[in-house]
């Protein structure tokens, strides 16, 4: 009852502020905040005079907004955003501001506007900051979780720039520079262009829709170079999967067509020439194939993100020219990508992970099917777990099993005990635990004891 | 924000001039403003901004544990003067230091404690504009009222938006609309004041009509160091019946009081004790019978079950049907106990006899801010050391000669002693002025007083035919103990009825008619008006009229359920001559199947076994026209429905 009480205040309070956000400058929300403290105060006459305080800050302020209503503020603005961004990183983009009418235009400013929706009450509700839980009162109200949640669906916090003086039909650019809160999309839904009245109070304001996505990839960690294994494995169905040049490409010979046999693989002259269908024959491939391995099969949150953030940074591990990367994680869907060899990209990989969300109640097993069934064709995993626990532990003694050798990296919370080894006590080497919050200084033991190992470049 | 230079050592000064602080606010000031001239700076941690941050958390506390131990809820006030001062360390430190601004830690404890996780950096806080605010805002805790106040503070703010000016707009356009924004600011806040006093005055009225009808024995709270105009209602509180017509007006007191402070009339042990003494049922004897007596009957309103209630000087006995019991206390304060609502008692009484008990020392107690003030009026006016009647007399005279009685009083709120404001300079005021003045006057002079309330009965209501005390009729004055006896002392100028009944609203008369059916209802619910014996003639017609009533409704809801339930019937089509054959079917071995429509039933019935379905199905189509459609079948295809069932059943009743 009082949690949605405050929730229903909290998103009241954040309609207001979208409201009134741009509306005041600093200087207004100091006269406000004068006007609220000298009512508060004041609010018995006879007491003290702030009352008096309240009235002339109220007569300031309302003298703005009605000096706001005269005079037409006309500007244009396009945005010219970068291709991507990435999580934790200053995202810089340019915006670009037109002067259409026939008068100079000065003391304008910018504010962007994203567009995150507000949070609901079962977001609010589970949502929490391990990282920074706040003190009793905090963890009680909840109005610091409620403003970092606000802030995380919202992707970045943007302030107002002032532009330089504008002259007729001149266009001006300005750099805009914010941190990028969280990976995923940014949704730029407008642009405020504001204009002060002559106390400096409240904002003139006007709004340019503009609505554009950019793409917030994870963020990712230094990784040393990691090289699991280099055992080339059998991949059916041949090259075509993997790439359509390149030495998997072998060229046999030619054999009658067999039901089944795509289409791609007719040989069409022969077929003139015999009056009946022939195929091309390649030779069987091998290639050095590597899973990364996401658990998403964790609450949203921190420890969730730090998951995400290490399976980006092995995606853009040095893995080798021929090798092939196979990226898979379950998420609304089963998601399962390979690049190398032409096949795809990096950035596709990327791309993916930038969306990844927790798989919100589908059974592990899933994602040890998915995995086990390419098994055969795998030359090494990397397991990227949050969580030991035995139906993880029979995941990787089962690909184990297969004769794939896999790194297990486990992502506890900081007050957890560490993990035994499990199953990978016989290749503890091949088994790290790290601490959420600390996740770098715990890939340093990776570059160690691959060093010890000398797998590394 | 930009600070313009000098702004910060301004306010400083400001709050210091206002709060007589000046020895505090003149380095407070050099400390802000020399930093400007100084290359001091410190490399300052974020530790050291958090322990200057908990020294002022400290200082705030102790601060405000001490303010409200001494003044209670008025600490806050006493807080707000020290504001600037506890800010003071943290904004110097700020000023002072490299970083040149105060981390947000320093503020919010639980922010020390935040892991960097690389989330959202904490930003810091410059201080210096907050701090400004801080200083106005605390100035204003001097409660100066004069001018003085309201002009720094328009010069600060002013000073304060110059820098923040946008550079588009010419300075003189600034500079007008910053005078046009101070003249809707001085007119709003006196806008302000007189808003407080107008709703002051609604709530006051409103706890006189309904919370503070009766008042207490123990306490009564003055308007005096009020500003505005006191308003009273015209409902009437008193009833009065008198065996003969009122010469001059008459005093009904409710309560008297021995102790002011403050604005408040207080008793201190006087307890009220219950009367014991019965003349008779329901009849309680306060005082010796004196030789001579008169009689009134009053009626008067209790709001609970215990109420004080306006009796005449020198009642000896009181006597009410509904009255359970009385209690009186020391100081000659009666309250009844009854049902609440109207309650009607008759008092005797006697002109020259008082039932009051004798003089204690409060009676002669003078509140020390005033004591001198009034010796030096006693020596003035030559009081000192004469007879009692002549001090009374004198006086009198004094507040007769030279007061002036007005339901207004004007000028921005006296802060202190506004007694003696209106015993030496304003000489004008209501009748509480003037009773309070008297009382303390004549206790400085050495005579026992008290200051009584009640109501001054002089309006003649032919209405109702007999006597009526109205809210605007309620009154004080001074019970001055001379040669033995209570003696009334009313110093008010007479004049103050005929100003009071000025105030009368024009819809009075409507109200009165309002208020004695109001009144006359309550007493034929208490079974004591003349209402009651005209009721059972009123109530043959009224019994005849529901009888009739509902007899009527009978009639008319008997009819209606005949009717509508055959056009019920016959709207849904449900009298149907398909429906007998159907059900004959149906017990002869062809069930209908759940859900499943009639058509479907015919078609599946047995060719043989009826050789007539596409007569059936013709009559269905009939049947299905009578059942659904909205304009219902003609009569002639009614009677075919009718026959062609009919023809059916005998041309299919020899198979079975």
């Amino acid at each position: 009852m009082l949690k949605r009480l405050l929730y229903l205040n909290y998103r009241y309070l954040a309609r207001l502020d979208q409201r009134l956000r741009g509306r005041l400058t600093p200087a207004g929300l100091l006269a406000a905040a004068g006007f609220v403290g000298g009512a508060v105060f004041g609010i018995d006459t006879r007491q003290t005079t702030a009352f008096e305080i309240a009235a002339l800050f109220f007569a300031l302020l309302g003298i703005g907004v009605v000096c706001t209503q005269f005079g037409r503020l006309n500007a244009n603005v396009r945005r010219r955003l970068p291709q991507y961004a990435t999580a934790g990183q200053t995202l810089q983009y340019t915006l670009c501001v037109e002067n259409p009418g026939g008068k100079p235009e000065r003391d304008l400013a910018v504010l962007e506007q994203l567009d995150g929706g507000l949070p609901t009450f079962e977001e609010f509700t589970a949502f929490e900051d391990r990282d920074d839980p706040g003190n009793w009162v905090d963890r009680r109200l909840g109005y610091r979780r409620w403003v970092k949640l606000l802030a995380f669906k919202r992707g970045a916090n943007l302030d107002a720039i002032a532009l330089p003086p504008l002259p007729p039909a001149g266009e001006t650019e300005v750099a805009v520079q914010c941190l990028a809160l969280r990976r995923g999309y940014l949704h730029f839904r407008s642009t405020l262009v504001l204009r002060p009245d002559p106390f400096g109070l409240v904002n003139a304001m006007t709004r340019r829709t503009n609505p554009q996505a950019l793409l917030v990839l994870p963020r990712r960690y230094a990784l040393p170079r990691v090289r699991l294994g280099s055992r080339r494995r059998y991949q059916p169905g041949g090259v075509h999967l993997a790439s359509s040049v390149g030495d998997s490409r072998e060229f046999l010979g030619l054999r009658d067509y067999r039901p089944g046999d795509p289409v791609r693989h007719i040989h069409w002259r022969s077929w003139a020439r015999t009056g009946k269908p022939i195929v091309k024959e390649f030779q069987d491939e091998f290639f050095d194939r590597q899973a990364i391995l996401l658990d998403t099969f964790a609450p949203a949150g921190q420890i969730f993100e730090e998951g995400v953030s290490l399976a980006a940074s092995f995606v853009l591990n040095d893995w080798g020219q021929d090798t092939l990367i196979d990226l898979l994680f379950i998420g609304a869907r089963t998601v399962q990508c390979t690049a190398g060899r032409g096949l795809g990209t990096a950035a596709r990989m990327l791309e993916l992970l930038a969306c990844a969300q927790p798989c919100g109640g589908r059974p592990f097993s899933e994602l040890s099917r998915v995995l086990l069934r390419g098994g055969a064709q795998l030359s090494a995993a990397v397991c990227i777990l949050l969580a030991w626990d035995a139906q993880r532990q029979a995941l990787v003694r089962r690909l184990r099993a297969a004769g794939v050798p896999a790194l297990v990296l486990v992502v506890t919370r900081p007050e957890d005990a560490e993990p035994s080894p499990g199953c990978m006590a016989d290749d503890p080497e091949r088994f790290l635990a790290l601490r959420s919050g600390n996740i770098e200084a715990g890939l340093r033991r990776l570059s160690v004891r691959a060093a010890a190992r000398g797998t590394h470049a | 924000m930009t600070m313009p230079p000098l702004l910060l050592a301004a306010g400083a000064l400001f709050w210091g001039w206002q709060n007589d602080l000046l020895a505090l606010a003149v380095p407070m000031a050099v400390v802000l403003e020399l930093w400007r001239g100084s290359r001091w700076r410190w490399e300052m941690e974020a530790a050291d901004f958090n322990r200057v941050a908990d020294f002022s958390s400290v200082a705030f506390a102790v601060l405000a544990i001490y303010q409200f131990n001494d003044k209670g809820l008025h600490a806050i006030f006493a807080i707000l003067r020290w504001l600037p001062a506890i800010l003071f360390p943290l904004v110097a430190l700020q000023l002072y230091s490299r970083r040149g601004a105060v981390p947000l830690s320093a503020l919010f404890v639980s922010l020390r404690r935040a892991r960097s996780s690389g989330w959202q950096p904490l930003k810091d806080a410059d201080l210096r504009a907050p701090f400004f605010l801080a200083t106005l805002i605390a100035a204003s805790a001097a409660n100066d009222r004069s001018l003085w106040f309201f002009a720094g503070a328009c010069l600060l703010i002013g000073w304060a938006l110059w820098p923040q000016r946008p550079r588009r707009h010419p300075p003189l356009l600034w500079g007008a609309l910053l005078a046009g924004a101070l003249a809707l600011g001085f007119a709003a806040q006196y806008g302000l004041q007189r808003a407080q006093l107008a709703l002051e005055a609604v709530v006051l009225q409103w706890m006189q009509d309904h919370a503070f009808r009766n008042p207490s024995p123990d306490r009564a709270m003055t308007a005096i160091g009020m500003v505005g105009r006191l308003k009273f209602s015209d409902r009437v509180r008193l009833r009065v019946r008198t065996a003969a017509p009122l010469t001059m007006p008459l005093l009904l007191r409710e309560a008297s009081y021995s102790t002011y402070r403050n604005a408040v009339w207080t008793n201190r042990d006087a307890p009220m004790i219950a009367v014991e003494t019965l003349a008779g049922p329901r009849t309680w004897t306060l005082g010796p019978t004196p030789p001579r007596s008169a009689r009134l009957d009053l009626s008067a309103y209790l709001t609970d079950q215990i109420g004080v209630v306006p009796l005449p000087h020198g009642i000896y006995r009181l006597s009410g049907p509904a009255v359970l019991q009385v209690q009186a206390n020391r100081r000659g304060t009666v309250m009844l106990e009854s049902k609440p609502g109207y309650i009607d008692y008759a008092v005797d009484y006697s002109a020259r006899g008082f039932a009051d008990p004798p003089p204690t020392p409060e009676d002669l107690d003078v509140p020390e801010v005033y004591g001198s003030d009034l010796d030096r009026l006693v020596d003035r006016l030559g009081l000192r050391g004469q007879p009692p009647q002549r001090i009374v007399s004198g006086v009198q005279a004094f507040f007769r000669d030279r007061f002036t009685y007005s339901l207004v009083q004007r000028g921005r709120f006296p802060w202190t002693r506004p007694l003696m404001d209106f015993l030496l300079n304003r000489r004008s005021g209501h009748c509480e002025y003037f009773a309070s003045a008297t009382a303390l006057l004549l206790r400085a002079a050495g005579i026992p007083s008290r200051y009584a309330i009640g109501y001054s009965v002089s309006e003649y209501s032919r209405l109702e035919g007999r006597y009526i005390a109205r809210a605007r009729d309620a009154h004080a004055w001074v019970l001055a103990y001379v040669e033995g006896g209570w003696q009334v002392v009313d110093t008010t100028p007479a004049v103050w009825r005929s100003l009071e009944d000025e105030t009368a609203s024009a819809t009075e008369g409507l109200f009165d008619v309002t208020s004695w059916l109001g009144y006359q209802l309550s007493r034929w619910r208490e079974g004591d008006s003349a209402v009651q014996s005209y009721l059972p003639w009123a109530l043959i017609p009224l019994s005849l009229l529901l009888m009739w009533r509902l007899a009527r409704r009978r009639r008319v809801h008997a009819a209606a359920r005949s009717t509508t339930t055959a056009a019920q019937r016959a709207g849904l089509g449900l009298d149907s001559d398909f429906y007998p054959i159907v059900r004959d079917l149906i017990r002869r071995g062809h069930p209908l199947r759940e859900g499943e429509t009639l058509a479907a039933w015919v078609s599946r019935l047995p060719e043989g076994l009826t050789g007539k379905t596409d007569v059936l199905r013709r009559l269905l189509a009939l049947h299905y026209r009578h059942r659904f459609d909205p304009q219902r079948l003609a009569t002639h295809d009614r009677d075919a429905l009718r026959q062609g069932m009919r023809a059916f059943w005998m041309s299919v009743r020899p198979g079975y």
